[in-house]
Order: structure tokens, then sequence, then C-alpha cells
């Protein structure tokens, strides 16, 4: 399909969107506001880390995400037994007209969406295998770089029970996750129909909304279109400044300077290490396609404000006086958010 | 992209119109709220002037003065934060249009060393809805709501016209003479007191117009402590008396104008003028209206002619409603400005010297100057005026006091004489009343 105006474009992305919610809520039950963070992300470029207790489809939402695109889809169990090469691929001998040689044998990396299940009881170093995929959609073996085809899109999820035996994810590596979502239990009606939609004779499918063959190239359009949507400069200050009320006063990694916002108590008292320019990259890109969602070409106070608690809260390393006090990320979120009202005027 | 640009162009030259809109009606705002607040600040000096004594007007006026330039500087800031470039009009008209921001993002498109292809649509999303962001709606023509309360400002000023200045009794020349001799034998005991002492130069001048009561802790005294003073004294005081004379000047302007004369002209008038000096009478014409004023309204003695017990216009002296007058101050209450009333009787000598009257202050560390206020003879007003002749107090152009009798009650009032004097003043004292003795 070729898009010839920027208005036909954007009415395009927009219908593209709508038809990716119709598909994934044909599947998925309840948790619209996940499955657009999960759009979003996917459309600014990122990679979703789902936290969620088991049996709530998270994996389901990964795989049906990569039906209704028409995309790849890998699916990696990750376990403490699980090594970098079972993921990047490794080289392995092969006899080809009486030659022996090594031959690079892809791994699930090679895909465009893949689903990371339970990354946190992989051991630390395999975990670190994704780091350069996520980051640079590039994995190295043997000297040897091979470059991931886009759309790439990891989607994480992590168990918050049965913390035995499990190696949380780094800092390094939490950062390089565009959103964290939380997925709940649904509430009574969504769990009704869950029952009703999963146990009857033909289970329901997503239908494809793009082409196999130019489903990538689709996306990448999308996403493209996503980075030409206008920002204002004070929202560009509006959005530095949320991530600069994340960083305490008193941080060795902070400069001293003056900030639109003033320091926090809150997050003097409980935040280690704030977010990083990435956040601030997840505001602006989260709230160019909130925009484009929404119709518009430029971005608003509210399109950063929605995006604010999935894009930091995963960001906001806190010490141990926030675990004694039981401080969520999500509250000093809110409380920077709340704080920062001021600037809108 | 000429589309763009003319689009651009279009939105930006809206902009430019309805950021001078906006701005001026900033400034329309601060200059009414300055306006206002120094309407008020000078209705509150005025009323100042008019009611209270030297020294409290010479407080305020220079509050007032400090006040005008702060007033001054902040609406300056007022207009200096509110005053808007093009982006921040942009983010105005965003959000009183309910835009979300898109104006504030096209004027930045201009900023951009690329812009986005998206641009366009913004530009026509922009004027499509540029119903919604016109000037006659965003900045309308009208005055600001500030003006209202320049208007009632201004009413309060004019309301000052209204505020009756602090009675002073009319002062009859024995009571004037009698305290210019008193003045003048202060003057002449200091003056030797100080060519005793080396290094203090007796330059004091005998005073040529009555100190009013309420005001002698004001420029009179004030500016003959300044006399007093030997030339030597320091150049801040010389200041300070420089800044009181202002404030008097102001003083007597603002009393002038709102009631027609000043304390120095019934002092004037009192004296005769016999005691003006040279430099007064060359400009007395200037600044004191003719005595007799009978073609010029009176503005107190109307309004009060229907209060018997105050007093009419008191630097006037009285003709034909003497009578009238005599009997309603004599049932006056004692308001004498600045002095003890109990002193006015004559019967209660604690009164003259009492420390808590203003009129009344004797100097507690310095024995170079001291002060006494008498009132009581301000009492033989009414008697002089019934007796013939005492008319000619005013004109005759004698000396005044020299052959005018003191009346009964000031003869037998020997409260002076029996008042306890402190010993440093008491050969002082005792040589003014004995001058003053029949």
């Amino acid at each position: 399909m070729n898009v010839r105006t920027p208005q036909e474009a954007v009415g395009d992305f927009q219908a593209v969107l709508q038809r990716l919610r119709d598909q994934l809520c044909h599947v998925i039950v309840g948790y619209r506001d996940v499955l657009d963070q999960i759009l979003i992300a996917f459309f600014a470029g990122g990679h979703v880390l789902i936290e969620g207790v088991p049996g709530t489809g998270k994996t389901l939402i990964v795989r049906t995400l990569g039906e209704a695109l028409n995309l790849s889809f890998n699916r990696i169990q990750f376990t403490v037994d699980l090594m970098p090469a079972d993921i990047t691929g490794t080289r392995v001998v092969m006899e080809e007209n009486g030659r022996r040689e090594f031959v690079f044998v892809p791994g699930p990396l090679f895909a465009h969406v893949l689903l990371a299940d339970e990354i946190n009881r992989a051991t630390p170093k395999t975990q670190s295998a994704l780091l350069e995929a996520m980051a640079e959609m590039q994995v190295t073996v043997a000297g040897t770089t091979h470059r991931l085809q886009p759309p790439f899109f990891v989607l994480a999820t992590l168990n918050p029970i049965e913390m035995e035996g499990t190696y949380p994810l780094p800092e390094a590596q939490l950062d390089r996750f565009f959103f964290k979502v939380v997925l709940g239990y649904p509430d009574h009606a969504d769990m009704r129909q869950i029952i009703a939609s999963t146990t009857g004779p033909t289970l329901p499918k997503a239908e494809p909304v793009f082409a196999r063959e130019e489903a990538a190239r689709r996306v990448e359009e999308l996403r493209a279109l996503v980075r030409e949507v206008l920002v204002a400069p004070h929202l560009e200050e509006y959005a530095a400044a949320l991530v600069r009320a994340t960083l305490p006063a008193d941080s060795k990694f902070s400069p001293g300077r003056a900030t639109l916002l003033p320091p926090d108590e809150h997050i003097n008292r409980y935040v280690s290490l704030g977010s990083s320019p990435r956040g601030g990259q997840a505001l602006l890109l989260g709230a160019k396609v909130r925009a484009l969602l929404d119709g518009r070409v430029h971005i608003t106070y509210d399109d950063i404000d929605q995006i604010a608690i999935p894009a930091l809260n995963h960001r906001l390393v806190l010490n141990f006086a926030a675990v004694a006090d039981g401080i969520e990320p999500r509250a000093l979120v809110e409380r920077v958010l709340h704080a920062a009202r001021r600037l809108r005027h | 992209m000429p589309a763009i640009t003319l689009g651009l162009a279009e939105v930006e030259q809206r902009l430019r119109i309805l950021r001078r809109r906006l701005n001026w009606v900033t400034a329309q705002q601060s200059t009414y709220l300055g306006a206002s607040f120094v309407t008020l600040l000078l209705s509150a000096v005025i009323v100042v002037g008019l009611r209270a004594s030297a020294s409290t007007f010479r407080i305020a006026a220079c509050a007032g003065a400090l006040l005008v330039v702060i007033v001054g500087l902040a609406c300056l800031a007022y207009a200096r934060r509110r005053w808007l470039d093009l982006q921040e009009t942009a983010r105005v008209v965003d959000g009183r249009a309910q835009l979300t921001d898109r104006l504030a993002t096209l004027v930045d498109l201009r900023l951009r060393p690329r812009p986005s292809r998206l641009a366009p649509v913004l530009v026509a999303q922009a004027l499509a809805l540029g119903g919604r962001w016109q000037a006659r709606q965003i900045a309308p023509r009208r005055i600001p709501r500030s003006i209202l309360m320049f208007i009632a400002s201004l009413l309060a000023l004019a309301g000052t016209a209204l505020i009756e200045r602090r009675s002073v009794p009319p002062l009859p020349p024995t009571a004037a003479t009698t305290v210019i001799e008193l003045s003048s034998a202060v003057a002449s005991g200091a003056q030797r007191d100080s060519a005793v002492q080396p290094g203090t130069a007796g330059t004091l001048q005998p005073p040529t117009a009555l100190i009013p009561a309420g005001d002698l802790s004001g420029r009179a005294l004030g500016a003959q402590a300044g006399k007093d003073q030997s030339p030597s004294a320091s150049p801040s005081s010389a200041d300070a008396m420089t800044g009181s004379s202002l404030a008097d000047r102001l003083q007597q302007t603002i009393r002038r104008a709102f009631h027609g004369d000043t304390p120095e002209q019934r002092t004037r008038f009192a004296s005769g003028p016999g005691n003006d000096s040279p430099s007064d009478s060359t400009t007395s014409a200037d600044r004191n209206p003719p005595h007799d004023r009978g073609d010029q309204p009176d503005r107190s003695a109307s309004k009060k002619a229907d209060s018997p017990g105050q007093q009419k216009d008191p630097g006037r002296p009285m003709g034909g409603g003497r009578g009238t007058q005599a009997q309603a101050e004599s049932n006056a209450p004692q308001n004498f400005q600045g002095s003890s009333p109990r002193a006015g009787e004559g019967s209660s000598p604690q009164g003259l010297l009492d420390p808590n009257a203003p009129g009344v202050v004797a100097g507690q560390q310095g024995s170079k100057r001291f002060r006494l206020a008498i009132t009581s003879f301000l009492h033989a007003a009414p008697e002089q005026a019934e007796r013939p002749g005492a008319g000619a107090w005013a004109g005759d152009g004698g000396s005044a006091g020299s052959d005018v009798a003191l009346n009964n009650r000031q003869v037998a009032d020997d409260a002076l004489r029996k008042t306890e004097v402190p010993p440093e003043y008491e050969d002082l004292v005792r040589r003014v009343y004995s001058r003053a003795e029949p």
C-alpha cells in the first residue's frame, strides 16, 4: 500500500493500529491498557518486559501479536541451565561436498518477535546475551557479527513469585526495555469471558493484519512515521524535567545543576539510581505513538503523562529504605508527575 | 514546500496580532494597577497630612515615596513577567482555544533544521481550527478590569477632600504674643547657653511663627533645634533637616490645598504683620491669602455650621459671629492639638508637664533644648473676643501683646509657677515669667 500524503499516512497508521487492537482483543480478554502499551512500545521500536503471575496470558499475548502482525515469532523458555549460544545460535560442523566446515546456525533470537519467557530464571550470562541483540539488533558469534532482521521485538516475561533460584535482571538490561507492564489477575467479568472462550470447541485465533511478504516493510514504515511526529520545545523540556526529577539530589552521578522541578523528598530518600536518558527517549517516542493513535501529528502533555509510568517505573533503582517502607516505583513516578503539573502553565 | 511556508506565514501573522493585543492588555493592566496603588498611596499621604502631626507626616511621606518606587519596580516586573514572545503567545492561545499545543509546535517548526513531513498536516489542522483562535475571541479589544481599581482609587483620592483637618483653636494675639515672647526668651537663653559653651555658635533666631501645638515635635522645633546646632553639625543631620523641610512644605501645601490656610498663616495673623520677617513678607502675598477673605467660600464653616461644638475656620478671625463662636468654644471639649487637655483649664498644673502629651516634651537628655507648650491661654480667646477693641489684634500693627492685658483666669492661673520644673530649667523659666509679669 503506497501512502502518498502525510494525512493518508496518519490515517493508515490509525487504521492499522485499530485492526491490531481488534485482533488482539479478539483473542485476549481484557487487558486493553496492557495491549495498548505493548503496541505503543512495538511501533516505537522498543522492547517490553511483562511482569505477571502465571496463567494470566503473557505468552498468549506475545504469540497473538506475532500472528496478527504476520511476523516470525520465536519463544525461548529461560531456565537456569540455558546458555547464550542456545539463544544466539552457534557454529556447527557441517559436511558439504566432502568438506567439513563450521556453519552458523541462527538461534531463536533470529525472529521478528521474540518471547523470552521467565527471563529472570536464566543466569546473568545468558541474560546478557540479549543485551547486544536488544540494543544493537545484532549478535556476535565467534567473532562474526550477524544482523537481525527488522523489526525486532523482544517481549520478556517475569514471574514475580517463586523467586528462589532466580536471577534478578541487571539494571543495564532493565534499562533496555522500553516499557515494563504489570499483568494482574482479570476482574470477574473478564475471568468469566476467558473461561468461556478458551474452553469451547474452537479457540479464538488472530487474523494477520499484513501479508507475510510485506509485513516487515509495513511495520518499518509505520515506525518511521512515528518519528516524524512533531514535538514542541516546551514538551521536550517537560519530558527532560520528568526524567531529571527521578534522580536523587545527592547522587554522585547526577550533576547538581538547577532543574525545572525541585528535588522531591521521597526521591532523595528512596531512590538510588534514577532514570537514564533512555527513559526520556521512551517518553517522547511513546507519546508520539499515542498522538498518532489519536490522529494527531503532535504530542501533548497528556501523551507524556500517560507514558510516564510504564516508561520510568522500571528505571528507578530503589534502596533498602524503600523496600523497608514498602515504596513502589510507580508511586514515586506518580509523585513526580504530580509535581510536574505546575510546569504545564 | 511553499504550502507549508504559506501556511506557517499565515499562522505566524495571526499570532503576531494576538501577541500585540495580549501585550497591550498586559501593559494596560500593569499601568492601571500601578496607578491605582500610587493614587491610594497619595490619598493616604493626604489624609496623614491633614490629620496627623508633622513627624507622622514626614514618616508617611518618606514611606510613601519608597512605596511608589517599589510599586513602579513591581509593575515593571509584572509586565516583564507577562510579556509574551511568539512562542509564549502560541502557548497562551493553545490554552485558551484548546488547540492542544498545535500552535506552539508550529511556531517551533521554523527553528527545526529539517521540517517533518507531517508538518503540513499540522498547519492544515491549525488553519482549519482558525475559528477557535480568532483575535477577537482570544484577545478582544476591551478595557481591562483593573481600570475599576484605578477608578476606585481615584474616588478615594477625591474623598480626601471631605476629610476635615484636625481642628486647632484660633490664637488670640495675647496668647500668640505670650508664646512668642516665651519662645524668644527660650531662644535667647539657649543662645546665651551656647555662647557660654565653647564650640557652639549661638545662631538662634527668634521664631517668627507660632509653633502649632501639635507640631511641636515637628518642623518648628526641628528647625529651631537645627539652628541650635553648631556649624559643625554633621551633614546627615543637615540632610535630615532638608528632608524634614520638604516634608513640612508638602504638608503645608496639602493643608493649604485642601483647607485654604496653614498653621503658619494663623500664626502670622495672630502675631500681626510686625512679626513677619522680610523674607516672609515677600512671599506672604503668594502664600498667604488676604486676611479678609470674605469673598472666599469657607468650606469648613459651611460644612460644620450645624455642629455647635466644633470650631469653624480656625485660622480666620471671627466677625459678627463671635458671640456664637465664643459660646461654642466655651462648650467645646478640650482638644487642643498636642497639649494635655487637662492643662487647658489651668486648674490642673500637672497637665502642663504631662510627659505623655506630645506638645509638652521636655528634653530628658540634653539641657540645650527644651520645649514647653502652654495652652491654658487658649481659653482666653472667647473672653478676648467679647472685649471691645480686642479685634485690633489682627491688624493694628502695634506690638501685639505689649498692650493687651491678660484675662482674669490667666492672671489667676499661677499653675506654671507652682509646677515643678527641673532644676536645670528653673532659672530659665523664672526668667521667662518674670518678663511676662504685667
